[in-house]
């Protein structure tokens, strides 16, 4: 039996070619200016994307225009400074009468053109000698070099979330990579046999397309994806999946997260600092925040683990009723999953800031906020979650997918924003990949920066973890570390602005921790601080933020 | 790019008596150094010898008598050339019938000659070798005047590259320094910068001959295009052959911005081949420090935390 027969095959899109380098239709078209807009980081979870605005300055001529007339050549002769005399016709070709010729035919020489009293330095090509009858050679024609510059700038405003990550640099060619990638998603042109590159919302549009038009109504769909499927692929699945509703395992490629970690790693020489599988699943005092994580299909050993224990304290953000979903229900009650409409987890996230800020104002950790943070981006960050549109009750009815929905989604903001702020929580996110993808703002960074602000980020200075997020979104529990995020987008360089050098050796134990004179107690938490990483807020600005 | 040797040879024969001129170019009729040729020139005077070089500069070796119109006319030529034309590269043979007049060490000693053939003692063999000893000492010596005049180049233009100035005219030196090494009709300089926050800049000179400004400039864009759109530019880890022209890489730091020199329809000989990598990497260690500097020159904050290293 011919298995195309009976399941539906979308064409094989074309294999990724092995590169030299960065291949040149990843490159924007010269002929068509490079379009303005947004753009969206191709790479990773964090979503960053921006604006970019052009600028193009008219070229100028290098050097003005030779005017007619005769005058003097002074160049090197064999050696020493000759004086010629030379003419200047139109065309700008210029005759200069010489027995001895001044270049190789077709060679160039430099030197300084005075016509009347005006001079100028000029670089001239032969093109032509004349010689007498007797060879004897007569003149040399030369052509002057001319030409012209022009200058165009274009900038990157508004990134969001993080104030601009490489890897959006990487994606919009404005940096070269260590080694040669594929920076953005291509497709292949069967017509022309060539390749060519599209963005990364229009691989997504049209991925969905091909597994709609290949599903069957109310059959399964099986995805079967092999090879080296690169990074962006795992994140369009997801995207794909999570919005169609299909289930898969794509995630669970540990080598697609792992390479595409490391990769990023070696690209970038960031490094995340993350809570490890064991810190986030092991200890008490526990509180989970699960973003979007189908555990239950992705990571059994580390879902499974979570629902075993006997303290378990969890919330579920989902767009669905998945099996995670049902599980967590079922062990603390459905108001333990806050469905909400798709790509309205940072409403969310900005709802609880809003609830911590307003309630809880004593909470916030001042003292962490200042050493280890980018103070004016967590003003950025406060005054957005402070704004009204984000206060709990409008939230909720905002995000919520049906109104039967409302009353819990706004009992879970204030419950998460009061058990985040009991002293003892120890808040662990756990974040999906994909969701929120096409919209900019990534709620596992929003929740990051909720938990910065209360200090319960990265370790204590014992080595507990005070809070943070898990990358175990997809992973087998045999690696200790994901690295395929970044810390939900809170670690981006230091800002100029920043009034602090930040701490680099707090929190290395091979670096002995120095409080600031004049501090009045130990600290009781640190954090992991590396050379030129510093805390930045992340706020969504409004571009970032889906419409919902 | 075609090498600066000439594809044939010219020799200066000097002498009064004909019947010499005739029985040298037998003598040397079949003589061929790097397959090129002899081409013979004729003079049978110290004085007409001068005008000759005068209008040949390039020829590589004259067979120079001494006793001529006068019994000194062959070493007042040798003068004449060596210090009024100022030609120190061609190879002055002496050839005399008469050593008296003339003696070996003192001719050497006082004159700039590379030979000394006494006419008694020359045979057909010594002359051949003597002879194709001086063109290869030629062209080696015109070979490293212009190894030297295109190290000069790159030295002053070098020199002159300044961190503190506009780059357009940083950029502007190197490519007129580039056309100056390897002659073309068209040159291209394309250097994109970036700094901290993505921002970027991108320059693009072109030097042409085309006389019509508007014709060199389209022509140039329509070119950098093509070599924006081949996928052999991205994949270039050094220099190469990029169509019908050569690329030479400008390379400042992947964070900091990259670029390229085109150098159109040539194809650079081996020291040209061996000068033009120099002078990138002169370029673009000038253009690093050209962009740092704008860039420390932008800050807000302390330096060291802003340098993309």
């Amino acid at each position: 039996m011919n298995s195309a027969d009976e399941l539906a095959v979308v064409a094989h899109a074309g294999m990724l070619e092995d590169q030299a380098g960065i291949p040149g239709y990843l490159l924007p078209d010269p002929e068509q200016p490079r379009p303005l807009g947004p753009y969206s980081c191709s790479f990773c979870g964090l979503g960053d994307s921006g604006f970019l605005e052009s600028k193009t300055e008219a070229a100028v001529a290098l050097a003005e225009s030779i005017t007619c007339g005769r005058g003097v050549l002074r160049t090197t002769l064999l050696g020493s400074l000759a004086e010629l005399e030379a003419s200047v016709h139109e065309g700008g070709r210029i005759a200069v009468a010489t027995a001895v010729p001044l270049t190789s035919p077709g060679g160039v020489i430099t030197g300084e053109l005075q016509i009347q009293s005006k001079r100028r330095p000029i670089t001239l090509r032969e093109i032509d000698r004349k010689s007498a009858e007797d060879g004897g050679l007569i003149s040399q024609s030369f052509l002057p070099y001319k030409g012209a510059v022009s200058i165009s700038d274009s900038a990157v405003k508004r990134t969001a979330p993080t104030s601009g990550c490489v890897k959006l640099k990487l994606s919009m060619m404005r940096q070269r990579a260590a080694f040669p990638i594929h920076v953005a998603p291509s497709i292949l042109d069967r017509a022309k046999g060539e390749r060519r590159s599209i963005s990364y919302q229009d691989a997504i549009t049209r991925f969905a397309d091909l597994v709609l038009a290949h599903r069957r109504p109310h059959g399964r769909t099986l995805i079967y994806a092999c090879g080296q499927v690169d990074y962006f692929t795992v994140f369009a699945f997801q995207e794909v999946f999570r919005l169609l509703g299909v289930r898969n395992l794509a995630g669970n490629a540990e080598h697609c997260l792992n390479a595409g970690a490391v990769h990023n790693e070696m690209l970038t020489g960031q490094e995340g600092p993350f809570l490890t599988v064991a810190q986030g699943l092991e200890g008490a005092n526990r509180f989970y925040l699960l973003n979007g994580w189908n555990g239950f299909i992705t990571h059994p050993p580390a879902f499974h683990a979570i629902l075993k224990r006997s303290d378990l304290d969890a919330y579920l953000v989902e767009v669905m009723v998945t099996e995670s979903a049902k599980a967590l229900a079922e062990k603390l009650g459905p108001e333990r999953v806050l469905l909400v409409r798709p790509r309205s987890d940072p409403h969310l996230a900005l709802a609880v800031a809003h609830e911590i800020l307003s309630a809880y104002a004593e909470a916030v950790d001042n003292r962490f906020v200042e050493f280890f943070s980018d103070v004016a981006t967590f003003q950025g960050f406060v005054e957005l979650a402070r704004s009204p549109r984000f206060a709990p009750e409008r939230v909720a009815e905002r995000i919520a997918p049906e109104p039967v929905y409302v009353e819990r989604i706004l009992k879970g903001i204030r419950m998460i924003a009061f058990k985040l702020t009991r002293p003892g929580t120890v808040p662990i996110n756990i974040p999906s990949v994909g969701l929120s993808q096409t919209s900019g703002a990534v709620a596992h960074c929003l929740w990051g920066s909720v938990l910065a602000i209360l200090g319960k980020f990265g370790l204590r200075a014992d080595g507990s973890p005070a809070g943070g997020t898990c990358g175990c979104q997809a992973r087998s529990m045999q690696r200790p570390r994901c690295r395929a995020c970044r810390g939900g987008a809170l670690w981006a360089a230091s800002r100029l602005t920043t009034r602090r050098k930040p701490r680099t050796g707090w929190g290395c134990p091979r670096t002995p921790m120095k409080w600031p004179a004049g501090t009045a107690r130990e600290p009781r938490w640190t954090t992991r601080i590396r050379r030129r990483i510093h805390l930045s807020f992340l706020f969504a600005s409004e571009h970032s933020l889906s419409p919902t | 790019m075609a090498s600066a040797l000439p594809t044939k040879h010219r020799m200066l024969l000097v002498d009064d008596e004909p019947d010499i001129h005739t029985v040298t170019r037998l003598s040397l009729k079949g003589l061929r150094y790097r397959g090129c040729p002899l081409e013979f020139l004729s003079a049978s005077t110290g004085s007409e010898a001068v005008q000759v070089m005068k209008a040949n500069p390039d020829v590589a070796v004259i067979l120079l008598d001494v006793v001529m119109e006068t019994t000194s006319a062959g070493l007042d030529a040798c003068r004449a050339i060596r210090e009024e034309l100022g030609n120190r590269f061609v190879r002055i043979l002496l050839r005399t019938g008469q050593p008296g007049v003339a003696p070996e060490r003192q001719a050497i000693t006082q004159f700039d000659i590379d030979g000394y053939l006494p006419k008694a003692e020359l045979t057909a063999d010594r002359l051949y070798a003597a002879v194709r000893t001086a063109i290869k000492a030629w062209e080696e010596l015109i070979e490293l005047d212009r190894h030297r005049r295109y190290l000069t180049a790159i030295h002053e233009c070098v020199a002159s590259l300044r961190p503190f100035e506009p780059i357009e005219e940083t950029l502007q030196r190197i490519l007129d320094t580039a056309v100056a090494i390897c002659p073309t009709n068209l040159a291209l300089l394309h250097l994109e910068t970036f700094d901290k926050s993505a921002d970027a800049r991108k320059y693009f000179l072109f030097v042409s001959t085309e006389p019509d400004t508007v014709r060199a400039e389209a022509a140039a864009t329509e070119l950098a295009a093509r070599i924006a759109r081949n996928p052999g530019v991205q994949s270039l880890r050094s220099a190469g052959n990029i169509e019908e022209g050569f690329l030479e890489l400008l390379i400042l730091h992947r964070e900091l911005g990259h670029g390229w020199i085109y150098l159109a329809g040539v194809s650079p000989d081996e020291l040209v081949l061996k000068l033009l990598p120099m002078l990138a990497a002169h370029a673009a260690n000038a253009l690093y420090s050209a962009v740092a500097q704008a860039m420390l020159a932008a800050r807000e904050g302390p330096i060291y935390d802003m340098m993309p290293i």
